[in-house]
């Protein structure tokens, strides 16, 4: 199979529409499975995490007054733990009992920096 | 119908794209939604240090090792098997990708997770910046898993 530009280990896939969609459950891992057997579940807790960034991106600049240089835990669209660290936050989520894999953490920086990744 | 629509949103921090999905690592038993950051300019999707430290994930225990190349130069990072997960009207898609970790760092720290192009070639991006608009239209995938057959 030829490689992509990008290098090692990528393929080119064929771009291909699926006529029958059901066709592809076939091809799940039981990982994967296991994770999709609870669907309303995984929507739910997607659409609220998809929730909770939209607050974190409009409301940036009360997040800047309030958390300068500070990480932030948000939790269902509310900022639930801040501190000077990450592992702070972390500490303090796993007090409340909220689940990491739903957290959404970032660093609350005031000062206006270029990103290039 | 197939439609495959995936919304994305525009992040109020770095004014960059952002798209949300769940992501599966098997080995270390973890499943977590992420917020990813669009990056065209990355080959891979990478987990930033701070998801990984958030999921509880052991950097010792990852095996896989990849050479990369960035603005900082080159670095050594490791690889794990994981699969990305979106969820759209009609069902769930699933990528299956080799995530990059890179080691942690104080600049790395404060860098979100990656989605490079070994999914964003799977799909047809529109980036409408000045209307703020950000989808992607499902071209290809590795799995399925329609609402109607759960």
């Amino acid at each position: 199979m030829p490689l992509t530009e990008a290098g090692r280990g990528l393929t080119r896939r064929p771009i291909a529409m699926p006529t029958d969609l059901k066709e592809f459950r076939k091809s799940l891992t039981s990982a994967e499975r296991s994770v999709l057997r609870r669907p309303a579940v995984l929507a739910k807790n997607l659409g609220e995490f998809r929730q909770t960034a939209r607050i974190l991106s409009s409301r940036r600049a009360n997040f800047i007054k309030k958390y300068p240089k500070c990480w932030i835990g948000l939790y269902r669209s509310q900022v639930l733990v801040s501190g000077k660290t990450l592992s702070d936050v972390l500490s303090q989520a796993d007090e409340k009992g909220i689940p990491r894999a739903d957290l959404l953490v970032r660093f609350i920086d005031n000062e206006d920096r270029v990103l290039i990744v | 119908m197939f439609r495959g629509i995936i919304g994305g949103r525009y992040g109020g921090t770095t004014d960059s794209g952002y798209v949300e999905a769940r992501i599966l690592i098997p080995r270390f038993k973890v499943q977590a939604s992420m917020s990813f950051m669009i990056d065209t300019g990355a080959s891979r999707t990478m987990l930033s240090p701070a998801d990984v430290e958030r999921l509880n994930i052991d950097y010792a225990q990852l095996t896989g090792s990849v050479k990369s190349n960035g603005i900082g130069g080159f670095a050594n990072q490791k690889e794990e098997p994981a699969s990305v997960i979106f969820w759209v009207k009609e069902g769930f898609y699933v990528y299956r990708v080799n995530l990059c970790v890179p080691r942690r760092t104080k600049a790395s720290m404060q860098l979100p997770s990656l989605l490079g192009r070994d999914v964003l070639n799977r799909m047809k991006m529109t980036y409408n910046g000045h209307a703020r608009r950000l989808t992607f239209q499902v071209m290809t995938f590795d799995a399925f898993q329609p609402w109607d057959a759960i």
